[in-house]
C-alpha cells in the first residue's frame, strides 16, 4: 500500500491534512486517511461553495509517485511499513464510507428545486 | 545531484518577434499552512512537483492590473550574495476588500507564492533546494509585505493598492510542474 513515507509517516497521528491534487485528474484528494470539507464563501460573483477533498486511494498515490520520480532522496510517498497501512486501510475504508455520503448529499442538494425569486 | 552547468542553446529570433514579459497571476499561500513540498530532479532540471496544504482552500488567487506594474524580480547585490526575491502587483482603485486583504497578509509572519509568468511558465517563490540532499526548506527569509495605499496625484493617475512582497533565498526559485488548473483546484 502507497501512502506518506518519510518525516510523514506517522503524521496521521497527528491529525495533519495533505491537501493537494491529483497531478492527472486535478481532483482535490487529501494524502490522509480521512475527508477534509472547507466552504469558500460567496462572493458579489459566485455563490458559496463547499469543497470536499477525498481520501487519497492507490491510484492517486501511483499518479504523484510518478512525478516525483524514482529513486527520490526526500520522498513524499511511497510504500508504507506493514503495521502502519494495516492501520491506514482500516481508517481508509471508514473515510470512503463518509465521503460517499456527503457526495450524495451534495449532489441531492444540487438537485433540489430552488426557491422561487420573490417578484 | 548538484546544479548543473550545462549548455543552453537559443534559435535566433526575427527581429520583429514579439516578447511578452510581466506577470498574469499569484496563489498567495501562508507558510504555516504547508505541510509539505517535493523537488523533483532530473538529468538536467530541478522543479516542484508537488505541495500539501494543511486545510481546504488555503491557496488565495489574485489577478490585477495588466499594466506593466506586475513583476517578479530576482536578483544578487553582488556576486557570491543570497538572491532578494521581490514580487510587486498592483490594483487600481481602493475598496475595503483590498485593504482587508492588505491587513491581513500584514498581519502574516510568511509567504509563498506561486507566480504564473505572462509566458505561461509558473515560478514557485519560498523554498531553498539543497541539491545534494534533495531536501527543501522554507527559504533564509520569507516573503513578507511590503505594502502601500496611494491615492495617486491628479489627472490621469489612479489610487492604488500595492502588494509588493521581498524576501532572500539561497537559490534562484524553482519553476513547477503543476499546471495553473491545479493549483486552482487547491
Amino acid at each position: 500500500m502507497l501512502g506518506l513515507v518519510g518525516n510523514n509517516l506517522n503524521a496521521h497521528e497527528d491529525n495533519k491534512n495533505f491537501c493537494t491534487v491529483n497531478p492527472k485528474t486535478n481532483e482535490r484528494i487529501n494524502l490522509q486517511p480521512w475527508v477534509v470539507t472547507g466552504v469558500v464563501p460567496a462572493t458579489k460573483s459566485s455563490p458559496e461553495k463547499v469543497l470536499i477533498y477525498r481520501p487519497a486511494n492507490e491510484d492517486d498515490f501511483k499518479a504523484i509517485l510518478e512525478t516525483q520520480g524514482e529513486g527520490h532522496k526526500a520522498p513524499l510517498v511511497g510504500v508504507l511499513p506493514d503495521h502502519i497501512a494495516k492501520e491506514k486501510s482500516a481508517m481508509f475504508a471508514k473515510a470512503m464510507t463518509e465521503y460517499n455520503k456527503l457526495i450524495e448529499k451534495k449532489m441531492a442538494n444540487n438537485q433540489a428545486p430552488q426557491p422561487a425569486e420573490s417578484k | 545531484m548538484s546544479a548543473r552547468l550545462q549548455d543552453i542553446n537559443q534559435a535566433a529570433s526575427a527581429g520583429c518577434a514579439t516578447k511578452t514579459a510581466g506577470i498574469k497571476k499569484v496563489w498567495l499561500i501562508e507558510n504555516t499552512d504547508i505541510t509539505a513540498v517535493t523537488v523533483t530532479e532530473v538529468a538536467t532540471k530541478a522543479e516542484i512537483s508537488a505541495i500539501t496544504l494543511s486545510g481546504a482552500n488555503k491557496a488565495w488567487e489574485l489577478t490585477f492590473t495588466q499594466d506593466q506594474t506586475a513583476f517578479l524580480n530576482q536578483t544578487q547585490a553582488n556576486a557570491t550574495d543570497p538572491v532578494d526575491n521581490n514580487l510587486f502587483f498592483s490594483y487600481d482603485g481602493i475598496s475595503p476588500e483590498k485593504i482587508d486583504l492588505l491587513n491581513g497578509v500584514k498581519n502574516g509572519c510568511a509567504f509563498s507564492a506561486f507566480v504564473q509568468l505572462a509566458s505561461g511558465t509558473i515560478i514557485f517563490i519560498g523554498r531553498d533546494y539543497d541539491y545534494t540532499a534533495n531536501t527543501n526548506e522554507e527559504m533564509t527569509k520569507p516573503l513578507q509585505l511590503k505594502g502601500q495605499v496611494n491615492s495617486g496625484l491628479g489627472n490621469n493617475d489612479s489610487e492604488k493598492v500595492v502588494f509588493e512582497f521581498v524576501g532572500q533565498s539561497k537559490i534562484f526559485q524553482l519553476t513547477t510542474t503543476l499546471t495553473a488548473a491545479a493549483l486552482n483546484a487547491l
